[in-house]
């Protein structure tokens, strides 16, 4: 499917103009785009490394995996809003960019991954992982443990293909 | 779905995206590694033929 069109629309749409015009106002939402990024992977970590049995293993996971979920949506909201922004301003360079795309991929597999593996799995997690308490049909450590490194190694690509977009 | 069923799916997930980014991430520094020898070299390596 060719999606060209709309990296063609975004060029030619009052946004990219905006973007291309106003380098203070563009800088100011590449901050905001970096600040989200730093939030949602930082929430992330923190869950991630919980159920690793890492960092605040004082603390029920499903405390950590509850609060940082809300920050976790605001930093998605944040890095796709000022993500389309910035974007409008080389939208014809990004078409052909293989880390954009790389970076898409790795975004769009880290949402579903999330909202679905991810949350199962953590809200089954065993008492040894959890402190949450005894689940009555827990799954295995090692598969927790597992869903952590895999989820970490997602967004890992989505911050470094980011990154790395500006180098190419 | 049973514990049991979900623990291998997320198993499965996990495991082939570790392995995917594994392979991606390896081809990805070895196409830098060899863009930074086609830099400070005079002749063309061989490597950037197989990019």
């Amino acid at each position: 499917m060719d999606i060209v069109f709309i990296f063609e629309w975004l060029d030619a749409s009052w946004l990219s103009d905006l973007a291309r015009t106003s380098a203070g106002l563009f800088s100011m939402v590449q901050a905001v785009h970096i600040l989200s990024m730093i939030m949602l992977c930082g929430m992330i970590i923190l869950g991630d490394l919980r159920m690793l049995n890492v960092v605040l293993t004082g603390v029920p996971s499903a405390v950590i995996i509850q609060n940082t979920k809300k920050w976790i949506y605001i930093g998605l909201a944040g890095i796709i809003l000022s993500g389309i922004y910035e974007s409008s301003a080389i939208a014809m360079k990004l078409a052909t960019n293989s880390f954009f795309w790389a970076k898409m991929a790795g975004l769009a597999m880290g949402i579903i991954f999330m909202l679905s593996v991810r949350s199962a799995v953590y809200s089954r997690a065993p008492e040894v992982i959890g402190s949450n308490g005894s689940q009555s049909d827990p799954v295995d450590a090692w598969v927790v443990k597992l869903v952590a490194v895999a989820h970490l190694f997602i967004w890992f690509s989505v911050a470094a293909n980011g990154r790395w977009i500006g180098f190419s | 779905m049973t514990t049991n069923t979900l623990g291998k799916i997320a198993a499965l997930c996990s495991v082939v995206i570790i392995i995917g980014w594994g392979i991606y991430w390896g081809v990805q520094v070895q196409d830098t590694m060899c863009l930074l020898e086609a830099s400070e070299s005079i002749d063309m390596p061989e490597c950037l033929e197989n990019m």
